[in-house]
């Protein structure tokens, strides 16, 4: 990522027309998370910016009440709040990592999937599903899981979205395999992106 | 019933699955915010996944310097505190066990810890629940009544030996004093004839 990034309005309405839908519980965590890691004060910054992009609903006004965790929303509105945030906080790809660890952190839907902390085995197998919990569009797999080599390969395919969205996916699915791995020595990269040419998004995580 | 009629009913139905996860997932929050007793949700591995309002109040933790974190820290004993993960992945039964919490401060209060397993219905460990009481209270009640206790024995110790002092006094003189009288006794007998 550039220094000083700035989202472009028409960056906006490439967002907006992607077709897809996110839980309500991808933008509450996306909100919670700059709660989290920037207070009330970086809340507010991000409400002024996402005002002036006309991309704040009325639901993201008291957004813990109002926005319902097990409803559709349009995909953009989980994938342009997270720009922003790197935009108001000039946030480069190490700071969207730990946004994106933070994310999973403070997801309830992550609470609830408790079973699928049991083992990396199961962890693996059920990823399409935790996938598809999330968002109506993409297709979420484990490529590999190699305990011995302790390393972790996920393929994302079919999930339009933007640059500064990979490192948050990178980051959530960090911490989301910290809780099976049993390591708080855990690393993640993107070593495929849609962004640079590739045919699909795939992220190595170690340990 | 007509095609459009089943989808208008599945959706329906769908909308009131939906309201009725959220009501749940309010309930629970709310369940967790209200409950005075620190609880927190652990990992199959021993990790924090969450934390409750009365846990930050005990702890001095707040949930995301917690969260993902393996149990121990919070804990000075780890050889007991090992021993104690071994068994609640072991059993599905409620254990407990006294330890000693180390906060943020690095204050030690003495704590009762009790976890109840998860478990999926093939049995998988699924991780369990925490909680943590504050049993400083109760512990210090508990030294003071047996202090109390200790010196009350004591005391009556030293009362009961008093009394036997007394008891052996006053029946020495007793049996003195009838020898005497049968002496008494004697010598008038003595005089008569």
């Amino acid at each position: 990522m550039s220094e000083k990034y700035k989202i472009t309005k028409k960056e906006i309405e490439e967002i907006k027309k992607i077709k897809g839908q996110c839980r309500g519980q991808t933008i509450v965590t996306t909100l919670q998370a700059v709660l989290v890691m920037e207070g009330k004060e970086g809340l507010t910054k991000i409400e002024s910016r996402l005002k002036e992009l006309n991309c704040w609903p009325e639901h993201f006004n008291n957004f813990d009440k109002n926005i319902k965790v097990f409803e559709w929303y349009p995909l953009w509105q989980d994938i342009i709040p997270s720009v922003v945030v790197a935009e108001v906080f000039d946030w480069g790809e190490e700071e969207m990592k730990e946004f994106g660890i933070n994310n999973q952190r403070v997801s309830f839907f992550e609470k609830i999937l408790l079973k699928y902390f049991v083992s990396l085995k199961l962890l693996s197998q059920t990823i399409p599903e935790r996938w598809r919990r999330h968002y109506s569009v993409g297709h979420l797999e484990c490529a590999e899981v190699n305990e011995k080599e302790r390393r972790i390969v996920l393929k994302l395919k079919d999930f339009p979205s933007h640059p500064v969205f990979c490192q948050l996916l990178c980051g959530y699915f960090q911490s989301a395999a910290s809780f099976v791995v049993g390591s708080n020595v855990i690393t993640s990269q993107e070593t495929k992106c849609v962004f640079k040419g590739d045919a699909h998004h795939e992220f190595l995580i170690t340990w | 019933m007509s095609v459009k009629n089943i989808k208008k009913t599945a959706r329906q139905g769908f909308r009131e699955i939906k309201e009725d996860l959220e009501d749940l997932k309010k309930y629970i929050q709310d369940f967790t915010l209200f409950l005075p007793l620190a609880f927190s949700l652990i990992s199959p591995f021993h990790m924090i996944l969450s934390v409750n309002q009365a846990f930050k109040n005990l702890t001095g933790y707040d949930e995301m310097e917690v969260t993902g974190r393996d149990i121990s820290f919070l804990f000075l004993d780890k050889a007991k505190l090992e021993n104690f993960k071994k068994t609640i992945a072991k059993t599905g039964k409620k254990i407990s066990q006294e330890l000693a919490l180390i906060t943020k401060d690095k204050n030690r209060i003495p704590v009762n810890v009790i976890a109840l397993a998860r478990k999926s219905e093939e049995g998988d460990f699924q991780g369990y629940f925490l909680t943590i009481s504050d049993i400083s209270q109760s512990k210090k009640f508990q030294e003071e009544l047996e202090r109390q206790v200790a010196e009350r024995t004591k005391e009556l110790q030293g009362k009961i030996e008093e009394l036997e002092k007394i008891n052996r006094l006053t029946v020495g003189r007793e049996l003195k004093m009838i020898e005497l009288k049968e002496e008494i006794a004697k010598l008038k007998n003595s005089q008569k004839k």
